[in-house]
């Protein structure tokens, strides 16, 4: 009986140990996120141009009618959205409450398919690739797959 | 109880100010980026449309292949039809070889052109078809048909593409884009000062206005 109670609770440190480690990655990545939109947001506000490599397509992505959304920028939503994970994620390390996840998996959600959408627009409407907005994807589907890893192991 | 909620304010202050920081340096950073000038001056062997003694010296660094130089090409047909006593147009080739592999051979192509006289033509027709021949593994075969289309001696043509006039005038661009520190293409110059792209033709005509003042 004891030893049962003890073994349960072992698990329950370590499923308190893996958590921290996804919400460690949920912070970088998020961090990632934020300072990609951030640095698209400020080039966009001082309406100068980003300095593109890689691929040659950011002023054409960035100046497509599809970069902006009820007259904003595509990158101050994602801002917003990258901003939202990491202040969730460090709300749910200091309080350890459930329900953040929950609302941390339906922003990502919501993260992924607007980097789906994002995608397609880029291969193959506009036809031309930005490296900001691809990294963006990217940082989106690994907040994603993260937290829905969370989300099942709940 | 009293002092965990103090921790908290604290920890939720401190993200804040990071977050500031972050935003303001960010901002710091973009503004910072130094802006170079023009490290050769208009020569008798650039490209140039306008008067010669257009009030404002327009100069482009830019590569046939790149998509963004095809973005601005329409741009700039634009203000030169805005500004048609005002712009001296000055195309100088970047051509960036590591990621467009036919970029070379459009700017020997037009460079050919232009020692038959069509250097605009050629330099029109290869933004107007850059979809057509851009990644074509036949890249040669559309320069040959585009000089034909221009009524060029194509023996000529073919010659001059590869000769070591061709090849010295790209050389020299590229070597004095370099040294006035073009990263990319397009790399605009206005009178001398490297300019930012503006993402949209208002912005690029405001920039002209400015120089005109």
């Amino acid at each position: 009986m004891v030893h049962d109670e003890f073994k349960t609770l072992e698990e329950e440190e370590g499923k308190a140990k893996k958590n921290t480690i996804l919400s460690v990655l949920l912070l970088i990545f998020s961090f990632f996120g934020f300072l990609d939109t951030l640095y698209l947001s400020v080039k966009e506000i001082l309406a100068s141009p980003v300095s593109c490599f890689i691929f040659q397509g950011c002023s054409q992505v960035l100046g497509s009618s599809y970069s902006k959304i009820f007259g904003l920028p595509l990158s101050f939503y994602g801002l917003i959205f990258y901003l939202a994970i990491f202040v969730l994620t460090i709300r749910y390390l200091e309080s350890k409450k459930e329900k953040i996840i929950k609302w941390i998996f339906g922003l990502s959600i919501l993260g992924i398919l607007c980097a789906v959408y994002f995608l397609i627009l880029q291969f193959a409407v506009i036809r031309a690739e930005c490296v900001y907005c691809l990294f963006s994807v990217f940082n989106s589907t690994i907040i994603f797959v993260v937290s829905f890893v969370g989300f099942k192991r709940k | 109880m009293k002092n965990k909620k103090l921790k908290e304010i604290i920890l939720w202050v401190v993200i804040a100010v990071g977050i500031a920081a972050v935003v303001v340096a960010m901002i710091v950073a973009v503004t910072k980026q130094p802006s170079s000038s023009l490290s050769q001056g208009i020569s008798s062997g650039d490209w140039t449309e306008g008067p010669k003694d257009a009030k404002v010296v327009l100069v482009e660094y830019s590569d046939f292949q790149c998509p963004a130089c095809y973005y601005y090409y329409p741009m700039v047909k634009q203000l030169q039809a805005d500004f048609p006593d005002q712009i001296l147009f000055v195309y100088r080739e970047f051509p960036l070889t590591q990621i467009h592999k036919n970029a070379l051979i459009a700017a020997q192509a037009a460079e050919a052109a232009g020692k038959q006289g069509r250097f605009w033509e050629m330099h029109d027709l290869l933004f107007e078809k850059q979809s057509e021949w851009g990644e074509s593994d036949n890249g040669i075969g559309y320069m040959i048909m585009y000089a034909t289309d221009l009524n060029l001696n194509i023996d000529q043509f073919k010659q001059d593409m590869n000769s070591s006039d061709v090849a010295n005038k790209i050389d020299n661009d590229i070597s004095s884009g370099n040294n006035s520190h073009v990263q990319g293409t397009p790399t605009f110059f206005v009178n001398g000062k490297q300019i930012q792209n503006s993402q949209n033709y208002s912005g690029f005509k405001q920039i002209i206005q400015n120089a005109l003042k």
